[in-house]
């Protein structure tokens, strides 16, 4: 469902369904505790194969955004479709999650957060 | 003209019928609608299934798709478990209550809150705050699929049905901005 990997400095949880839903939320919050008890706080969900989002994976990545914060670290998204990226900016999520339209060479968080990211 | 759909409340069953209706939409109206309503129209049915999934608690919802020139709206109507939000312990309300505004919940950005319109009936809106400083510790928002309904639609309201005991959600989306 979720799959983790390293990708320069930061690490990746790419999404392997098109329903990022409740029934994944969970498992959004535990692949993130997972990555940052493994000493990776600056995090890169990957929506590329997905094709909506529900309000309980929304407030899933809000959790999982406070819990990378209170270690020191960042979660941005990348690879959003165009109803997703509208979803995201409709509710100000875009105002603290940094948006990729790709993987980027390099994340290691905060700038950019207040100014809607990089998209 | 409306269209009508079954929803068996289910998980499994939801894309099958967002795409269908979605269709139907992109359909009616092609081609001159704009990819930012189809989207709007994509939130609030995301929205209004998975309220029917997590807490209708009962077996089917209604999805009434009535077109016209000017808005799309969406409603859902459910017989299960009657919508309690916030301070609201049963229906009808006293009709003294009408034009109260309840807070429905809120976060470090957002506060959601419902107006009385009548003592069987709630108006939906939401308020911003800056977002300056994100605070770990603080509380999340429990009910972003209120957010999102409010914020997609022209208007968003609840009404109870004392006679037939139907909840019914009513999202407006309006086709130009």
């Amino acid at each position: 469902m979720i799959e983790i990997y390293k990708h320069e400095n930061y690490c990746v949880l790419k999404i392997g369904k098109s329903e990022a839903n409740l029934e994944l939320a969970d498992s959004l919050k535990n692949a993130v505790s997972a990555t940052i008890e493994k000493g990776h706080i600056f995090i890169i969900v990957d929506f590329k194969q997905v094709d909506y989002v529900d309000s309980t994976f929304l407030a899933a990545l809000v959790s999982a955004l406070k819990e990378a914060m209170k270690h020191k670290g960042d979660i941005a998204v990348a690879r959003l479709n165009k109803h997703i990226e509208h979803l995201f900016r409709l509710v100000r999520m875009d105002k603290v999650l940094m948006i990729f339209p790709d993987l980027p060479e390099s994340f290691t968080g905060s700038f950019g957060r207040n100014s809607g990211g990089q998209s | 003209m409306t269209n009508k759909y079954l929803f068996d409340n289910r998980i499994q069953s939801l894309t099958v019928l967002l795409d269908e209706i979605i269709q139907s939409i992109r359909n009616y109206y092609h081609p001159h609608i704009q990819e930012d309503i189809i989207s709007c129209c994509k939130h609030a049915l995301i929205e209004l299934l998975t309220n029917g999934i997590k807490h209708s608690a009962c077996e089917n919802s209604t999805i009434e798709i009535i077109f016209s020139l000017t808005d799309i709206v969406i409603r859902k109507s459910d017989s299960g478990a009657p919508f309690l939000p916030g301070e609201i312990e049963s229906w009808p309300l006293a009709p003294e209550r009408t034009g109260d505004r309840i807070l429905i919940c809120q976060d470090d950005f957002n506060s959601v809150y419902a107006t009385v319109k009548s003592p069987v009936s709630l108006f939906f809106d939401v308020e911003e705050r800056p977002i300056d400083v994100i605070d770990p510790s603080s509380a999340m928002l429990d009910h972003y699929g209120f957010l999102i309904l409010s914020k997609v639609s022209a208007t968003f309201t609840f009404d109870y049905n004392l006679e037939s005991k139907l909840n019914v959600f009513t999202a407006q989306i309006e086709l130009k901005n």
